[in-house]
């Protein structure tokens, strides 16, 4: 399904929830030679000749996640910590359906909106406007939707006579303005961050910060993945730490902060 | 591996397909318009360049070779421009996945949109062209039939047809590298396969072969009602036959690979 519930975007019925059991990933590491013909070919053609010397279509595999179990309800922030490649990233992307997990479940009430990579499927050559109906699109809203929506944006964005022209004239603080303006025109209950996003100049930005706030405050649970310690403090109130894909500590955010990483691992 | 929630994601995936129709047609349109955003003449130039072909070709082909031009000029364009929709279908299906990268690995829209999107386009380019068809009937006048809108029947065939082949490749191409320079090598192969430059009266032995070639029935449904050139009832049944089973197997492949795609592109 499209990133938004029609039914329910509005209305909050349901309670937000996110409950993953025992999640494993396993990513699937095509090499150069598990992708070509040949090599199969020339491994079928080994074990024709009876003995297999190395059959070359091996698929190396990396365990991104493993056995990671949460649950999170109404009004958990949950702020992911850890160094690059402890699976972060990965998990906000399980998390948002976007990866399929080996094994586990993942179980998610509620509306999603993801709120990461927000600058792709976005055309240079076409304008702000145009734009905003392509990446609304693409965030399942329909034609009207997003008509009912353009004012808004484009108002929040500040751009004005900007949003005729092609967005390949804007500057990047001017993109990002644009990008961030359609990302947050939509509310759910569920919303994913990679990092904490802030863009623009200095007006903009305490601008944006407010409607982050606002956004992530109505929002029955925010999982977010970040470096930075005073962003996850001031957003969380839970705290993961993610190791080589497998969960170290899990708890208060500032507990978890505090623990380095080797005294959680005990 | 995969549970039946990833099917049930899948097959949502598909519904959706139809339901949500106006999102990746939407889409294609957008791409068409941005590609022709900076040119005067716009998306006409589609219509042109193939054009200039038909001209070119079905002209001096036919002096060479004796043809008869009356007959040989409308037969000429309308394979042309048919055969450019499904060739460049199947050719840019290969590459339509791994293209969408970004997107799949970001974003809530079914995967399948992607692919169904690089066919619209293909579709909306299809159209213009067919306006070249439409210029040369002034000039030859060949008859036209109420038959002529068993075409549109065609068209729709081919257009499912299209959609089963598409998903079918762009999942196999997504995965093997290999494949899509492959694909290359199959379409130039089934040009000449194929009763685009050459009728298929002109075969004297091995006409029975030629009928295996799929292509070749999808292609005759399309241009043989708008020509007013006789066809059998046999070819329908086959083209609905090879409609049918190009949907299913994009339908079983697309359930199947659906939660692998984001790890291979």
């Amino acid at each position: 399904m499209c990133a938004i519930d029609v039914e329910s975007r509005f209305g909050f019925e349901a309670m937000p929830s996110i409950v993953v059991e025992n999640l494993t990933l396993d990513m699937p590491v095509l090499s150069l030679r598990a992708r070509s013909l040949r090599t199969i070919a020339l491994a079928k053609a080994r074990a024709i000749g009876g003995r297999i010397v190395d059959n070359g279509s091996q698929i190396s595999v990396v365990r991104a996640l493993d056995g990671v179990s949460f649950t999170l309800g109404r009004g958990d922030r949950l702020g992911l910590v850890g160094p690059n490649g402890a699976g972060k990233t990965t998990l906000i992307r399980v998390l948002a359906d976007i990866y399929a997990p080996s094994s586990g479940r993942v179980d998610r009430q509620g509306t999603l909106i993801p709120m990461f990579d927000i600058g792709i499927g976005f055309d240079q050559e076409a304008t702000g406007y145009e734009n905003i109906m392509l990446r609304g699109m693409m965030m399942g809203l329909t034609r009207r939707e997003i008509a009912a929506r353009t004012d808004e944006i484009a108002a929040f964005s500040e751009l004005g006579e900007y949003l005729d022209l092609p967005i390949r004239t804007y500057s990047a603080g001017m993109t990002l303005r644009l990008m961030f303006s359609i990302a947050t025109s939509v509310a759910g209950d569920i919303i994913l961050m990679d990092e904490w996003i802030s863009v623009g100049d200095e007006s903009f930005q305490s601008k944006a910060q407010k409607r982050m706030l606002e956004i992530t405050g109505k929002a029955g649970i925010l999982v977010i993945a970040s470096h930075d310690p005073n962003t996850l403090l001031q957003h969380c109130n839970l705290g993961m730490r993610l190791e080589k894909g497998c969960v170290v500590d899990f708890g208060p955010i500032a507990a978890v902060l505090n623990r380095p990483a080797h005294i959680a691992a005990e | 591996m995969a549970s039946s929630r990833d099917a049930d994601r899948a097959v949502r995936d598909l519904h959706n397909v139809v339901v949500r129709a106006t999102t990746w047609s939407s889409l294609a349109s957008a791409d068409i318009r941005s590609k022709y955003r900076l040119s005067t003449f716009g998306s006409l130039w589609i219509t042109t360049t193939t054009g200039a072909m038909a001209l070119g070709i079905g002209l001096f082909y036919g002096q060479f070779f004796g043809q008869d031009m009356h007959n040989y000029l409308p037969y000429f364009t309308a394979n042309i421009v048919t055969w450019t929709f499904i060739s460049s279908v199947l050719s840019d299906a290969s590459g339509s996945l791994v293209g969408a990268g970004n997107l799949i690995g970001s974003s809530q829209m079914p995967i399948v949109f992607h692919i169904l999107r690089m066919l619209q386009r293909n579709f909306i380019i299809f159209l213009h062209n067919a306006i070249v068809l439409a210029a040369v009937w002034p000039f030859v006048r060949w008859p036209l039939y109420s038959s002529a809108l068993l075409s549109l029947a065609g068209l729709i065939l081919l257009y499912l047809f299209l959609i089963g082949m598409s998903v079918v490749v762009a999942i196999i191409c997504a995965r093997y590298r290999d494949i899509p320079p492959l694909i290359q090598v199959i379409i130039q192969f089934l040009f000449f396969l194929t009763p685009i430059i050459w009728y298929p009266e002109q075969i004297k032995t091995g006409a029975e072969i030629l009928k295996l070639n799929p292509v070749t029935c999808m292609l005759m449904i399309v241009r043989d009602p708008i020509l007013g050139r006789p066809m059998e009832i046999q070819t329908w049944i086959i083209a609905i036959g090879l409609s049918a089973t190009s949907l299913i197997a994009g339908s079983l492949m697309y359930v199947r690979y659906r939660r692998r795609i984001a790890f291979w592109v």
